[in-house]
């Protein structure tokens, strides 16, 4: 409970998200039991439901789950022993803990008067505050807080407690695309909190200011948007940097075009701030002209990073891992998205189901993928145990099919005209046939994830499996000389660092002169 | 590092809620509501309040760089007063406005700034009585006044947000 190491505080933050993926991804499989077929079962919890599945979805999961991810691995890939401010970090733990659950219980009380996918707060049945919306406001705040306060303890962690020679031009890409994105995090994190302040007061003291109000409905949708579309894009800026440490690693060669990838990720923060309008589908929408552009322009340097993966791949000679499957499944997720957003530009299908397909496969699945691809490559480094390639192929197996099922299921019924977000479809040809491909694709991901669980379990709570090296892929980055798992201070003594890839310059010192 | 990062988050936060109130001002007729009338006289001694503050901990600052420690200790706890002076003259003028985050807009964005504004200073008063604690007992001094300067900016952000709300709502009206 009092914990300040930040193996152990990177571990809960994990496994707290990873609950919370659970109980979002059950949801989601019962909301698209309801779809499958004719006829409404879930009568009025179909809202309550959609809305705990898509702020689950939005809040709780990817975003502590990196935040997590890096507080266990940033200070070894940095050469610290610890982070900048670890009881603040604890602090930010149990705020997220604590928020998560008051945000679910929220949803046992009643339907929040708003959720994020929504976007606009709704009329409550006495019109003023009640208790789920309340609880649910309050829930949010703790986990907006609990975001900037790890976010500001991991920015300050890299820019302080590096190594000496490990300059910012040398730090691992994992490392570097979280100190991007926390920055970007401290930024964009505020605003919500502020709208969040605003609306708690209202629906609090009985206002009605959020309550159809158009003025109110602009300042909500600006402090919802510009956190909310940064953070959209964000939830893919850790798994881009840990993408090409995987690949680096994997393929045992340093990342072709790092520096491009370097500037890539930087731009791809920037560009996410820009894109705080909406489409012209969306009800109340406050609509800038340059929405389209600036949302089509942060795939560039996303596409950068993805041609630096495939660069290196090429040029190296990849060993297959678990990991990189699922690298290479989210590049295919990724392109999937592409593909059906340049379709979806020729037909104009946005705002129906299609959007349900996309946010599936690029907004969620993609970057899960990635998370996956994080967890297992760093295994045997968090556990000292190496994962069973069998069970990690079927949660691969499960999660990606789940995903791409799930969102071609809902691309299709968009092409076919299929409305989003209703609870029972008029049931025409397509519905009957795509909407049980989507359910299909849910079971899978459910059944991925629960052989990802068996896997973990295995390997860190029953310490079954396979022993692993201090260094089992050869790997190039400073977390890799320590034991596996490391001891509380980290390092012994950490190498010296003259490149990127300081491992590899122990190995082949006579070559490190020649890497930047 | 850690302040100059919260702070710029925390500039944000504000920012937020300002933009927010020149939006409503913007929209909603009239601004503010009839009836409501600020008291400029409170919001000037408020003001008063936060920028002594701001000479106060910088002479804190001073002090410590000249090894000074009774100065320091002094003029930190000079700093607290004021901004337990500037928290009570917060909820005394927050006390006498005729209206609540229900009333309307406008009490609703003023209520936000001056309850947010409350809660900084408040935590700035915690952080410079936690370096006053640390000043004393020895652990801050000349060779070591990481601690003290990262309190000068975070009560400096403090200001600079007590500055910008009293702009907004005292004198932009």
């Amino acid at each position: 409970m009092a914990t300040a190491d930040h193996k152990r505080l990177g571990g809960l933050f994990l496994v707290g998200a990873l609950v919370f993926l659970l109980v979002g991804g059950a949801v989601g499989a019962v909301l698209r039991t309801e779809l499958a077929r004719e006829g409404v079962d879930l009568d009025i919890q179909y809202g309550r439901l959609l809305s705990l599945h898509s702020t689950v979805a939005t809040l709780l999961f990817l975003l502590p789950a990196w935040i997590g991810m890096a507080s266990w691995l940033v200070p070894l890939q940095i050469g610290a022993s610890r982070l900048a401010f670890p009881r603040l970090h604890a602090f930010a733990l149990w705020l997220f803990l604590l928020g998560g659950t008051m945000l679910l219980a929220a949803y046992t009380l009643g339907r929040p008067a708003f959720d994020l996918a929504e976007g606009l707060p709704r009329p409550g049945p006495d019109q003023g505050a009640n208790e789920a919306t309340s609880l649910a406001i309050m829930g949010m705040v703790l986990v907006a807080v609990s975001t900037l306060l790890a976010a500001m303890d991991l920015a300050v962690t890299v820019l302080k407690l590096r190594t000496k020679g490990l300059t910012l031009v040398r730090l691992p890409m994992f490392t570097w695309s979280v100190l991007v994105t926390c920055l970007a995090l401290l930024l964009a994190t505020p605003v919500f909190l502020a709208g969040l302040v605003l609306l708690y007061l209202d629906r609090h003291f009985g206002g009605d200011l959020f309550l159809g109000d158009p003025a109110g409905n602009a300042v909500w949708r600006h402090t919802l948007w510009l956190f909310g579309r940064p953070e959209a894009f964000l939830v893919l800026l850790p798994g881009l940097g840990a993408a090409c440490d995987i690949v680096a690693t994997h393929t045992r060669r340093p990342l072709l075009g790092e520096g491009a990838a370097r500037r890539a990720m930087v731009v791809f923060a920037l560009i996410s701030f820009t894109t705080w309008a909406a489409g012209p589908g969306v009800a109340d929408a406050l609509v800038l002209p340059t929405y389209s552009l600036l949302t089509a322009l942060v795939v560039l340097p996303a596409a950068v990073v993805a041609l630096v993966l495939l660069g290196t791949t090429v040029k190296g000679r990849p060993q297959l891992h678990v990991s990189l499957l699922f690298v290479s499944g989210f590049l295919i997720l990724a392109g999937l998205g592409g593909l059906n957003a340049g379709v979806a530009a020729v037909v104009g299908v946005d705002g129906r189901a299609w959007t349900t397909g996309n946010l599936h496969i690029v907004g969620f699945g993609a970057p899960t993928m990635l998370l996956f691809a994080a967890l297992y490559h760093w295994a045997p480094k968090m556990t000292g145990r190496h994962s069973s390639p069998k069970l990690g192929g079927a949660a691969f197996l499960g999660l990606f099919g789940g995903f791409a099922l799930l969102g071609l299921g809902s691309y299709l019924l968009g092409y076919d005209g299929g409305p989003a977000h209703l609870q029972d479809y008029s049931f025409t040809a397509g519905a009957t046939t795509f909407n049980p491909l989507a359910l299909l694709g849910a079971v899978l991901a459910v059944l991925g994830l629960v052989a990802f669980a068996l896997d973990f379990v295995r390997i860190a709570v029953l310490r079954r499996g396979e022993e692993a090296d201090d260094d089992p892929y050869q790997g190039l980055t400073l977390e890799w000389a320590t034991p596996s798992p490391p001891p509380p201070q980290n390092f012994e003594t950490v190498p010296e660092v003259r490149s990127a890839q300081p491992l590899l310059d122990l190995r082949t010192p006579v070559e490190s002169g020649s890497r930047g | 590092m850690g302040v100059l990062l919260l702070s710029a988050g925390g500039t944000m936060l504000f920012g937020t809620l300002v933009a927010a109130y020149l939006h409503l001002r913007k929209v909603t007729d009239p601004w503010p509501p009839e009836g409501v009338k600020l008291d400029l006289y409170l919001g000037n001694l408020l003001m008063i309040t936060m920028l002594l503050s701001a000479v106060t901990v910088e002479w804190a600052c001073f002090a410590v760089r000249r090894d000074d420690r009774r100065q320091a200790s002094a003029a930190l706890g000079v700093t607290i007063g004021l901004g337990v002076a500037f928290l009570n003259l917060l909820s005394y003028t927050a006390d006498q406005v005729p209206f609540d985050a229900a009333s309307h807009p406008y009490g609703l964005v003023v209520t936000a700034l001056v309850m947010l504004l409350g809660i900084a200073v408040g935590a700035g008063v915690a952080f410079v009585t936690l370096t006053l604690l640390r000043v004393s007992g020895r652990q801050i001094w000349a060779a070591e006044p990481s601690q003290l300067r990262a309190t000068a900016c975070y009560w400096h952000f403090t200001v600079a947000a007590s500055i910008a709300v009293w702009y907004t709502v005292a004198i932009l009206k």
